[in-house]
């Protein structure tokens, strides 16, 4: 299910997302409110044949690194679990593509770009909707917050798109 | 009750056991990932509502050695990119302070024999430790927090007050041994007494949530006069913060929802987007001035 090349993109992905995310995307400030969380990639990309225990864990661990140097107790590591357990459901719901694998790491370059599009979005709302909820934790600047997720998300899809431009951090796995 | 009947009656109840524990075990290993998933979502609940002990905490907080570390090497890298305001801001201050020198120095051969009694008690209260450089910030989410490369090392204890040139910056929530954590006025778990320099009135501030840039000031009573352009400055009834420190100016004026009270906009004077030198302040009574509100109570 993993091979060894895997097991390497896997590691790098996870270091370099977490460095990336500490040194570089919290520190843009869009309209001075807007942060991208691009770190999502680390469980996102993660193999298709991977058990979802695998997964919670690995975001669990992610997320409790961004926590530590964030200030924000639990906050990232909840949603990445959360992310990691639903993911096996969206891929469900949106179908996984005809000649997938168990080994492929989906990136845009994998499959065709509008399933990637569809399984990013799912992924990247469900992501920011828990972390800005627990963060929030009361109704009283709802609309404020709202507007806040709706703007994450949409630059952190376009971050995650313009990263897969530059690196190709996926892969199409063997077919056995 | 004779021996066979015992054995028989140990027998089904060992079955029973037996069967009770297989099916419990069974039910585990189905569900076992969403018991894992349970679990580990349990953990970051306990840690989000322990916020405060957590914070505590040097360990789990970014005052910690490595993560500490790893923000002040990165630290050292960018803080060129800042160095020209920086100069700039410096030679200003330097400007600020010789001409305040002189003006302190005619002060003092004015009054030389009958200095002012107030300025004693003040020395007597605080301490003023200078020169911590912030090393780390964020700004954009709910709870904000100022990492700063001074800690226990450097005298610099939990409660102390932060200010720079500019106004209020916040409080020391958490330190090690060579940094802290600042929690700034812009987190919205932070509460600060304020009050209008001009007419005196008492208020809370809170952060809005919106803009680092500008704070909401409540509890400000109807019938307070208040003017857009007022000052408002710390209170001084809490036994943290000295009095009269400068917070900002009033920028909007608005009747709270629930009436009887103002809501007032606050122009913050910090811009946490730039603040680096700062200075941290300790009231040497507060241990006493607690100890007796609390034995009062």
């Amino acid at each position: 299910m993993t091979n060894t090349q895997n097991l390497i993109r896997i590691a790098l992905i996870f270091i370099v997302s977490i460095v990336a995310q500490l040194l570089i995307f919290n520190n843009l400030q869009f309209l001075g409110f807007v942060n991208p969380y691009i770190y999502v990639l680390i469980v996102m990309t993660l193999p298709l044949g991977a058990s979802t225990g695998t997964i919670m864990t690995i975001g669990f661990l992610a997320g409790l690194i961004i926590d530590m140097f964030c200030d924000t107790p639990g906050m990232h590591a909840g949603s990445m679990v959360l992310v990691g357990f639903l993911r096996q459901y969206i891929l469900k719901f949106i179908a996984l593509h005809n000649d997938y694998t168990l080994d492929a790491m989906p990136d845009i370059r994998t499959y065709d770009t509008a399933w990637y599009l569809k399984y990013a979005t799912l992924m990247v709302a469900v992501h920011h909707i828990t972390l800005f909820s627990l963060e929030q934790f009361d109704t009283l600047f709802f609309w404020p917050t709202l507007l806040r997720i709706i703007l994450s998300i949409l630059f952190t899809l376009i971050f995650i798109v313009l990263i897969q431009m530059l690196v190709p951090i996926g892969s199409k796995g063997k077919r056995m | 009750m004779h021996l066979p009947t015992l054995f028989a009656f140990g027998y089904y109840v060992s079955l029973f056991i037996r069967n009770t524990l297989r099916n419990f075990f069974y039910f585990i290993a189905k569900h076992a990932t969403f018991i894992y998933f349970l679990i580990l979502e349990g953990i970051c609940l306990a840690l989000l509502f322990n916020f405060n002990d957590y914070q505590r905490s040097s360990f789990f907080s970014s005052s910690n050695r490595v993560c500490a570390s790893v923000y002040s090497i990165s630290n050292s890298i960018t803080q060129y990119f800042g160095l020209r305001t920086e100069n700039l801001r410096l030679s200003e201050e330097n400007i600020k302070l010789s001409n305040k020198i002189d003006q302190l120095q005619q002060q003092l051969a004015s009054i030389t024999d009958t200095l002012s009694r107030k300025l004693v008690i003040d020395n007597d209260r605080y301490f003023v430790y200078t020169s911590g450089n912030v090393i780390n910030r964020t700004i954009n989410r709910s709870r904000n927090f100022l990492t700063a490369d001074v800690g226990k090392k450097s005298g610099i204890s939990d409660n102390m007050i932060v200010v720079d040139e500019s106004g209020v910056i916040g409080m020391v929530t958490a330190t090690s041994e060579h940094f802290c954590t600042i929690l700034p006025i812009i987190n919205n778990a932070s509460r600060l007494s304020a009050k209008i320099k001009k007419s005196g009135f008492h208020g809370q501030i809170v952060w809005n949530e919106v803009s680092y840039r500008q704070a909401i000031m409540e509890d400000v009573p109807e019938h307070a006069s208040v003017a857009v352009g007022d000052s408002v400055v710390t209170s001084g009834s809490s036994s943290y913060y000295p009095e009269n420190l400068y917070i900002g100016k009033i920028s909007e004026v608005e009747m709270d929802r629930n009436g009887g009270f103002y809501r007032l906009t606050i122009d913050l004077a910090v811009d946490y987007n730039s603040v680096s030198q700062v200075k941290f302040i300790r009231n040497k009574r507060a241990d006493e001035q607690r100890a007796l509100e609390e034995g009062q109570q």
